[in-house]
């Protein structure tokens, strides 16, 4: 009964008037709620306008969670059926390239500006195709409480020695020094960024251009004693870490427990609204040289266009507008940072709400680079997670947990997926 | 007799004592997520912790019941709970009445099989299930969703049916049928009223089944407005935070059904399974 | 009381009172005979159940042969598959955890609800209170519950480090330490579970004949001995089918123990389900989760097994 009634009014619906059969209907699967906050007034804000200056396209806004967007995205490919639009982390864009659940965009783009970007146009280009349009950036900074740090008398670290020591005079059982998490849950994602990032700035990376694990790997050892050190020699942290997921870490920060973290720059305005509020700041991520800046790379969310849509040309457009430089704008007032190099040309770039943002894309401009991730970089994450909790719960030897994590990534990729 | 008294005494001082104990070990983990659905926000991560909310806040709350697509999960989860229910109820009771009362040729071999089925992990029958759906464009629909739902539970749901079944004494059927009755009239007037009671427990065990699962509706379902209670709690893991207020306040929503099922129905649900549902 | 020879409706069709129309009376006429009617009742319940569960058998199986890319099958390897999962300690250890977790979990949960079954069973007052509150545990889902768990497990803020904390223990790092990651799920799950076996116990306890007792009582038992010389052997189908049906769901389970530690750390809570899980959602090595998610069917059956063998009846069914 419930069906035929649900059916009589999906018919009447559909013969209404004003649905003509010209519209076409895109999906889109969005990464966060659109709901009261700011990014979900924006979201709404402009996808209608969107529709307004396209009425013959008809938006349909779906959130998926982030935990299980590629899941459902590959999945759904599998079997012949994707959305038409979806917002893919830049991380897992290789896996989908090797999925085959998104397709290459060139054909449909048209003329675009290729350079008022803010980083290079072939950071989303695989085998020499274009893949995604980024829609916001971030990065891994460093967040840290003022209020904790001014109480313990310490500056803010610039290098991984300082934060040694810095992070070390804080810590107390009530409140961790530096916080990190070693967990594999929430696919690991905190070690990961933060691992990425540290290799990069050892000067290195994990992975070779084959997506092998490097052995004897120096950039992957200087990271690996790092940990070692901050729970060991530095007293900076405890044994907790090994639970620790981003979660964890934003909560500590919010409620004073953990003094300094290393965080994605997209939870700055998170932490501020919590009972933080102030006390919270960021800083550049610590360098392993003094005077030196810090490399990192640059994360963020992009467009992607499904594998199986039967609207390429309305999902382009569409695409194409949410990354133009004026809707940029928008996203920028509602705290995401944009990717358009025009955008920053905006009034509202001077004002002093916007200063974090400018600052970070700023650093960014200087100091950022985009990584390639192998579409084993999940598993990657799971096994260095397991082996580094190995190095805080059983004391083993940085060298040697780095040679378990080579060996048993690559063993893995050898079985293949 | 005196000693006797005191002895008795102490006994229910034990037992009421343990009882209390218990009582306490399994509430407080739920009234402390209880309370913190009552905080701002800001206070929900404080240390020393803070026991009791201050300021009391029902902005959590208000907020979930204002949002159109919390208020729709709760309809697709009772629709789906409401659909398992009728349909397991209406395939399983004939299926255990033939297990109970006839002998027939198979009868092991069928009644196995049916068994068997549900020993196949869940976890297993996932992706090849969602692959079936999305071929077959069966994804977001109640009917395939109910069906897969009916097709896990009635397995076990024969076997409690079947007992309640056997503790009827045949009997009382054999009279309907002398009297004139046919087959199923038996079964309608006779059998099915002495076995209310356990088909009420078996309905409630499907409910809880339904509403609490997660896996099933994550799989079968990729459109928001299809998606159940469980799946739904994922929007407060957002990637800038998890919203642990509004979890909690979640969470209590998500629960409260289950809990007023269980303090209406509670005396039959036990009266089902007194009657023979796990008998010997 | 059952009649060897089946009901006594068999005979006589033409007691039978005349049902409305001549198809709907053949059709009547052909279920009253005893051959066809136990079929066609158990008919819905096989197409339902074949429909949705074989199929996936059927899949699993078939997958489980072969080599897999993105849900895709890319070589037949035959049962290499499973010899290379039954050989690898990866594989071994998992196993090992799903058992500690399932019998662990069972061994606290089943004297538990047993224990509060006979505190239920008492003549007290307030019984329904009582009990409604034990029953609220198992209301929450996996989801709710491990999240909710994880909450007060937190070793920083969480309210359990608080109390610890103000008894004057150190750092405790629960749910991060793969010693005692595994201990916690166990009781964590205990918690939510004893009220089922708790609620089936009280029932089965109620069908004991006060004459035993008393008899028992004659003879010099105790409370305790007469537990276990009377009470026990009485219900004791019911303790063993409570026993297998919660075996079964402990050793499948995978919601709560992802939620709580995603099978961490160091892999000393990755039971087999929750790494077919993993293989499935996660690595997208679909082949090798169908393989792992056979053999747990398989050690499901060798379960069940083991409760027929040991209660050992004419029919099972």
């Amino acid at each position: 009964m419930k069906l035929i009634r649900i059916a009589a009014w999906a018919l009447a619906l559909a013969c209404a008037p004003g649905f003509a059969a010209a519209a076409t209907e895109i999906v889109f699967w969005n990464n966060f709620k659109v709901d009261k906050s700011p990014r979900g007034q924006a979201m709404t804000d402009i996808v209608s306008k969107f529709e307004a200056k396209n009425p013959d396209i008809k938006v349909r806004v779906e959130t998926v969670p982030f935990a299980t967007v590629d899941a459902n995205l590959i999945q759904g490919a599998a079997a012949g059926n994707t959305p038409d639009v979806i917002k893919i982390y830049n991380v897992a864009l290789s896996l989908h390239v090797a999925a085959g659940s998104i397709q290459p965009l060139d054909q449909y783009l048209g003329k675009i500006d290729k350079t008022d970007w803010l980083l290079p146009w072939d950071s989303t280009v695989f085998d020499g195709k274009k893949y995604a349009l980024p829609s916001e950036y971030r990065f891994f900074a460093l967040m840290y409480r003022k209020d904790v740090l001014d109480k313990a008398g310490v500056q803010v670290p610039t290098t991984w020695d300082e934060m040694c020591k810095a992070a070390g005079t804080i810590n107390s059982p009530q409140v961790m020094g530096y916080g990190f998490g070693l967990s594999q849950s929430q696919a690991a994602s905190i070690l990961l960024e933060w691992a990425d990032d540290m290799a990069l700035a050892a000067g290195g990376s994990w992975l070779d251009d084959k997506g092998r694990a490097i052995a004897n790997n120096p950039a992957g050892l200087k990271f690996m004693t790092t940990v070692a050190d901050l729970v060991g020699k530095c007293k900076a942290s405890s044994q907790a870490v090994v639970g620790y997921t981003y979660e964890a870490v934003h909560q500590g920060l919010a409620g004073g427990t953990i003094a300094m973290a290393g965080m994605g720059t997209h939870r700055y305005e998170a932490l501020r609204a919590t009972a933080a509020k102030d006390n919270l700041r960021w800083a550049p991520p610590p360098s392993f040289e003094k005077g030196k800046a810090a490399p990192v790379h640059v994360l963020g969310w992009t467009f992607v266009m499904g594998k199986h849509t039967k609207h390429p040309e309305a999902a382009i457009k569409f695409m194409e507008y949410m990354t133009s430089p004026e809707v940029q704008v928008v996203i920028a007032k509602a705290g995401e940072m944009p990717t358009r190099k025009s955008t920053y040309n905006d009034p509202w770039f001077k004002t002093p709400e916007a200063s974090a943002m400018r600052d970070w894309a700023q650093y960014i401009a200087r100091n950022g680079k985009v990584g390639q991730y192998p579409s084993g970089w999940l598993n990657f994450g799971q096994i260095l997670a397991s082996e580094s909790q190995g190095i805080v719960l059983k004391g083993v030897s940085p060298a040697q947990a780095l040679a378990n994590v080579v060996e048993r990534y690559n063993k893995a990729q050898a079985e293949g997926k | 007799m005196a000693s006797r008294r005191s002895r008795k005494r102490r006994h229910d001082v034990i037992t009421y004592g343990l009882l209390g104990l218990g009582c306490f070990m399994a509430l407080a983990p739920i009234v402390w997520g209880l309370l913190t659905s009552f905080k701002l926000e800001g206070n929900v991560a404080l240390y020393p912790p803070q026991w009791l909310p201050s300021p009391v806040t029902f902005e959590h709350y208000s907020d979930l019941l204002t949002t159109r697509e919390v208020l729709r999960v709760f309809f697709n989860s009772l629709v789906l709970a409401a659909g398992t229910i009728v349909l397991g109820l209406v395939v399983a009771s004939p299926g255990a009445y033939a297990a109970a009362r006839f002998r027939f040729r198979g009868k092991n071999a069928i009644l196995l099989t049916i068994l068997v089925t549900s020993m196949i992990p869940g976890i297993s029958i996932l992706i090849p299930i969602f692959l079936l759906a999305i071929r077959a464009d069966l994804l977001n629909s109640y009917v395939f969703m109910i069906l897969v739902y009916g097709a896990w539970l009635v397995p076990q749901a024969i076997w409690f049916i079947k007992g309640f079944i056997e503790v009827v004494p045949r009997e009382l059927e054999e009279a309907a049928l002398l009297d004139g009755c046919s087959l199923f009239s038996a079964f309608w007037r006779v059998t099915l009223p002495l076995i209310q009671p356990g088909l009420a427990a078996v309905a409630i065990l499907f409910f809880v089944f339904v509403w609490n699962d997660f896996l099933i509706g994550a799989v079968l379902t990729n459109r928001e407005e299809m998606r159940t209670v469980q799946v739904g709690l994922l929007r407060t893991i957002q990637d800038i935070g998890i919203s642990w207020g509004q979890f909690m306040a979640y969470a209590m929503l998500a629960t409260a059904p289950i809990l007023v099922a269980f303090l209406i129905l509670q005396k039959r649900f036990v009266e089902g399974l007194t009657r023979g549902g796990v008998k010997g | 009381m059952r009649s060897a020879a089946g009901p006594a409706w068999n005979a006589g069709a033409g007691r039978v009172r005349e049902p409305r129309g001549r198809a709907a009376s053949q059709l009547l006429r052909a279920m009253q005979s005893m051959r066809v009617a136990p079929y066609v009742l158990l008919l819905p319940a096989l197409t339902l159940v074949g429909l949705i569960a074989f199929y996936p058998v059927y899949y699993a199986v078939d997958i489980s042969l072969y080599q897999t890319k993105f849900l895709q099958k890319t070589a037949f390897v035959g049962l290499a598959q499973y010899a290379r999962l039954l050989t690898s300690p990866d594989f071994l250890r998992a196993l090992g955890t799903s058992l500690l977790y399932a019998l662990g979990s069972l061994a606290l949960t089943l004297p538990l609800g047993m224990a509060f079954a006979l505190l239920l069973n008492r003549p007290i007052r307030f019984k329904s209170v009582f009990r409604t509150i034990l029953i609220i545990p198992w209301t929450l889902s996996q989801t709710v519950a491990g999240l909710l768990w994880l909450w007060l497990l937190n070793p920083s803020y969480g309210p359990i480090k608080y109390v610890l904390d103000q008894l004057g223990f150190g750092q405790f790092l629960f749910l991060s330490s793969a010693d005692w990651a595994l201990p916690i799920l166990v009781l964590v799950n205990t918690w939510m579970t004893f009220p089922l076996p708790m609620i089936l116990f009280q029932a089965a306890l109620q069908t004991v004949p006060q004459e035993l007792y008393d008899a028992a009582q004659m003879d010099g038992c105790t409370a305790w001995t007469s537990f276990w010389g009377v009470t026990l052997p009485f219900i004791q189908n019911s303790v063993m089918a409570t026993a297998i049906m919660t075996t079964l769901h402990f050793f499948n389970m995978v919601t709560l123990i992802y939620v709580m530690t995603g099978g961490g750390p160091l892999d000393s809570t990755q039971t087999l389900s929750v790494r077919v899980f993993l293989d499935a959602f996660v690595n997208f090595k679909v082949a090798s989760g169908a393989a792992v998610g056979m053999v747990i069917f398989l050690l499901n059956i060798v379960f069940s097994l083991f409760y027929i063998r040991v209660l050992r009846r004419g029919d099972l069914y």
